[in-house]
């Protein structure tokens, strides 16, 4: 019963979420216009133009990127045993955040795929570095923590010099580092969902070896299961989807941190059930944080990062205060 | 011993044949989509099948013309702009368009929160920053003509016209810019007398205030950080020294930190600079200290030149700033006032 409960509540955040994404912004365009517009029975294009080609479209890429970040997120903390997993946190969303203030500052001429595929490289570079520290025997998860953290605070680094040294704008700076879903087209829905949904299938079919990973890696070993080759594969995806979250909108951060923690809680600490609640529970924090982030001051937006930190913030303190 | 070596092998081929695989199958599930998205681009237009040209800006009481040119304009971008009618529903989304806009008699159907000038401009709806203007409002307002402007906002050209509106830009980064885009707005609205009159007046009082002045001149803003930034000659704000004759120490210096035009420069730099003159722009407004007042705080500054002989002259941010565009010719002369001796 009390499960039930929380599917439906779940169910129904994410309708009213995904409505609202369509329903409300910026432009006053009365609800009878919407639906027409949403039915394409409106005789005026420009409703139509804003429903179809800016309001569904964002909606879709924060639910995919929120997806992808609270994936990322569980997989880190699945593989590395480490309750402080997040893929921005660790500097794999770094990498691509190099790569696309890199491609801001204008160094780099490319289409939307070469910034799309480029991202996923940058970011892979940053994972095969990280699992390169990582991957000797027995490290601890608080060891693994810090040498991600070490690593993120490079990556951030070097980003913020690329940028202090291109003529970049300060918003463009902003949407990069904060995170933002303004420019989301259906290009990027079309990168998005093959990228989340091949991530996830992978995700659930090496679910089953995160089971003995729990226990340890010499344990690990001892039952089969390669911890190292498992975070080899566990950090390839991570890196993809970092690279695809950044791609659609910046470093948003706390969402690859916190969903995981809420997933367990909501749906049980099984590998399976947390790497699909966090898919969902980050896409319902996402999608959340980018309403708040284009209606409070709207039309003024405001960074989606900065909102879902707002969030993240409190709710990780509550969690680090009930872990024992 | 053999065995062990040949599962290893096997295990490490088997780990990478994966991460290979999921590779390929990204970049293959990417290529499609960009396939799909290619075609897609322009899909929610194309929705409006029922209209031929698919044109969503246009005015519904507007009654469709045969195609005829009535006025053809090169923009700011270099773009070659074609306009068959007068626009009437403009929009313009920086303070340099708005300004240009209403100097020439027209107005605006949406703005951005920095344009304020003239003071009817605020009654105009809002679309957010001129940086990051909301364009699901500008889309929604259904604008003939977008006017943005080309330095800052050239990045949203291709975004605006994928959603079928008209854009133009304008500049004002030389005096020759600021007169050809006024012209052009002239051309557009069908006020080209005005325009001319409105650069007629501009030349007539530069030539009154001269451009014979001569001294150094260091023009400073500060971030929060309070890292001091000088404007270059090739700036807006470095143009208005320029245009009275004045030497800008900062000539030379290559373009860094938030504001473009200004160049990072050390307390060091400005002691050697040794300035006659130094005008100051505070990008916070009041309550906020005037740079103006904490500089002269700054103690190893007390040597200055402009500040023993009191020429710090603090300038008003939007007209030497924010707002380039035909009031430069008020900046100019501000300064020219503030720096003859009588005044100061």
């Amino acid at each position: 019963m009390n499960i039930k409960i929380r599917y439906v509540v779940l169910l129904t955040a994410t309708t009213s979420l995904i409505l609202t994404g369509i329903l409300a912004g910026p432009s006053d365009i009365n609800l009878k216009d919407v639906f027409r517009g949403l039915t394409l029975s409106s005789d005026d294009a420009v409703v139509k133009t804003i429903i179809w080609d800016m309001r569904i479209p964002r909606m879709f890429v924060s639910l995919l990127a929120g997806g992808c970040l609270g994936l990322a997120g569980v997989l880190i903390q699945l593989s590395t045993r480490s309750p402080l997993g997040d893929p921005n946190l660790f500097g794999i969303g770094g990498g691509a955040a190099i790569f696309l203030a890199v491609v801001a500052a204008g160094f780099l001429p490319l289409g939307h795929f070469g910034i799309f595929f480029g991202s996923i490289c940058s970011s892979l570079l940053i994972a095969i570095f990280l699992s390169k520290l990582i991957s000797k025997d027995n490290l601890t998860p608080i060891k693994i923590a810090i040498i991600g953290i070490a690593v993120g605070a490079l990556t951030i680094a070097i980003g913020t010099s690329v940028i202090s040294h291109g003529r970049v704008f300060p918003s463009q700076v902003i949407g990069l580092v904060s995170g933002s879903f303004t420019s989301s087209t259906w290009l990027t829905v079309y990168y998005l969902l093959p990228t989340l949904c091949l991530s996830l299938v992978i995700s659930i079919i090496i679910s089953k070896r995160f089971y003995p990973i729990m226990l340890g890696d010499v344990l690990s070993r001892s039952l089969g299961v390669n911890p190292v080759r498992t975070r080899t594969i566990t950090m390839t995806i991570v890196a993809v989807l970092s690279g695809t979250s950044v791609y659609a909108g910046g470093l948003i951060g706390f969402i690859g941190l916190m969903s995981p923690h809420i997933a367990k809680r909501i749906f049980g600490n099984t590998p399976l059930k947390l790497v699909i609640g966090s898919v969902w529970i980050g896409s319902i924090t996402t999608i959340f944080a980018d309403q708040i982030a284009r209606l409070l001051f709207s039309p003024i937006e405001l960074p989606v990062g900065m909102i879902t930190t707002v969030m993240g913030a409190p709710v990780m303190m509550y969690l680090a205060l009930r872990i024992r | 011993m053999v065995n062990g070596f040949h599962s290893r092998l096997r295990q490490s081929f088997s780990v990478w044949t994966i991460v290979i695989i999921f590779l390929a199958c990204c970049l293959l599930s990417g290529c499609s989509s960009e396939d799909i998205a290619k075609k897609n681009i322009n899909a929610p237009l194309s929705t409006a099948t029922t209209n031929p040209t698919p044109n969503v800006t246009r005015d519904p009481t507007h009654t469709p013309e045969p195609a005829k040119v009535v006025i053809n304009i090169v923009d700011a971008l270099g773009q070659e702009i074609s306009f068959e009618s007068t626009p009437k529903k403009i929009a313009t989304i920086s303070p340099t368009a708005t300004e240009m806009l209403y100097l020439l008699g027209g107005s605006s159907i949406l703005r951005d929160r920095s344009s304020d000038f003239p003071n009817q401009v605020k009654a105009v709806p809002s679309i957010g920053s001129a940086y990051n203007p909301s364009i699901e409002k500008i889309v929604a307002g259904k604008p003939d003509l977008v006017i943005l402007e080309a330095l800052t906002q050239a990045r949203f050209v291709g975004m605006l016209k994928n959603y079928g509106l008209q854009v133009m830009a304008v500049k004002a980064e030389t005096l020759d810019d600021i007169k050809t885009s006024i012209l052009n707005i002239g051309s557009v609205i069908d006020k080209k007398d005005v325009a001319s009159a409105k650069i007629l007046d501009i030349e007539k009082r530069l030539l009154t205030v001269g451009s014979n002045d001569g001294r150094s001149v260091l023009l400073l803003i500060s971030d929060q950080d309070r890292n001091l930034y000088a404007a270059r000659p090739e700036s807006y704000t470095g143009l208005i020294a320029d245009i009275l004759g004045m030497e800008n120490k900062a000539a030379g210096l290559a373009d860094s930190g938030p504001y473009p035009g200004f160049a990072a420069i050390s307390p060091e730099a400005i002691l050697k600079s040794n300035p006659d003159i130094i005008i100051t722009i505070s990008p916070a407004p009041a309550p906020a200290p005037r740079l103006s007042k904490t500089l002269v705080q700054i103690p190893p500054f007390a040597g200055l030149k402009a500040i023993r002989t009191d020429k710090v002259i603090e300038a008003d941010v939007a007209l030497f700033l924010q707002s380039p565009g035909p009031r430069i010719i008020n900046a100019v002369e501000f300064l020219k006032k503030r720096l003859t001796p009588e005044s100061s």
